[in-house]
């Protein structure tokens, strides 16, 4: 039996080509990633989508495989919340995610883009799993039980 | 350069990278470029000097990206870029500059 368990890594962004360095480690109980999304979440205004606002790279199990490259846009009015993105990557325990986000916004002018600029944030979502053994379900049968007693 | 190859060695072996081949790597950049972009999939490159790069100098790749700080030494530049490479320059380059890598290529 397959329990899932999902991580948030924020990144915030506060200067034009900002190079933003991600080192997180999940829980490490956790043994396969099965979905991926990413996303701007917060702080750029504007009326029109951005094709592209920024790069990303995130690699798996302390930097010994590269599994998503991708390119985080922007939606002025998104609509139907997305779907996160197949992925299977095994995972080793207590091992770290690794990577960069890259701002990439392109204004013509660099001083327009200084003045324009304002902090936004990016969320990156991992949906992962973990096999759950029948320890596991012992544990809490068990603690059930005890306070079950507590009570009595 | 002592202390260099040992960072990679470690970092090979912590990553489990076979290597097929270490080796030299240099990349001369002439007068008035400030954009270059080249490949080098399927291996790793170190750079070695980054202390002699342009401030603000950005080196970019699939795995790896890096703006070049001011108060950089050799050690804390070594990182490695694998795939599609690209270093663009604050400005244009005024004289001849020579970017150092250790290759690795792997099995």
């Amino acid at each position: 039996m397959t329990d899932i368990r999902y991580s948030i890594i924020r990144l915030e962004v506060t200067q034009p080509g900002q190079v933003v360095e991600i080192s997180h480690k999940l829980p490490s109980h956790v043994n396969r990633c099965t979905g991926y999304l990413s996303r701007h979440t917060q702080g750029i205004i504007s009326g029109l989508d951005l094709p592209e606002i920024g790069l990303l790279a995130l690699e798996f199990n302390s930097r010994k495989q590269l599994y998503i490259n991708d390119v985080i846009e922007f939606e002025a009015s998104p609509g139907i919340i997305p779907l996160y993105r197949d992925i299977d990557i095994p995972l080793i325990n207590g091992q770290l995610v690794t990577g960069y986000y890259l701002d990439t916004r392109r204004v013509d002018s660099k001083a327009l883009l200084n003045k324009m600029f304002a902090p936004y944030k990016v969320s990156i979502y991992l949906r992962c799993e973990y096999l759950k053994t029948e320890t596991d379900v012992r544990s809490t049968a068990i603690h059930t039980t005890a306070t079950q007693t507590a009570k009595c | 350069m002592y202390d260099q190859l040992l960072f990679i060695q470690q970092q090979l072996k912590q990553r489990n990278v076979e290597t097929a081949l270490q080796q030299f790597y240099r990349l001369t950049l002439e007068v008035g470029v400030q954009y270059y972009q080249f490949y080098a999939y399927n291996q790793l490159l170190f750079l070695t000097n980054p202390q002699q790069l342009p401030v603000g100098t950005l080196i970019h790749s699939d795995c790896r990206t890096r703006r070049i700080p001011v108060d950089i030494n050799t050690l804390q530049g070594l990182e490695d870029y694998s795939g599609t490479i690209s270093i663009q320059f604050p400005e244009a380059l005024t004289e001849e500059k020579t970017i150092e890598f250790i290759q690795i290529i792997q099995n």
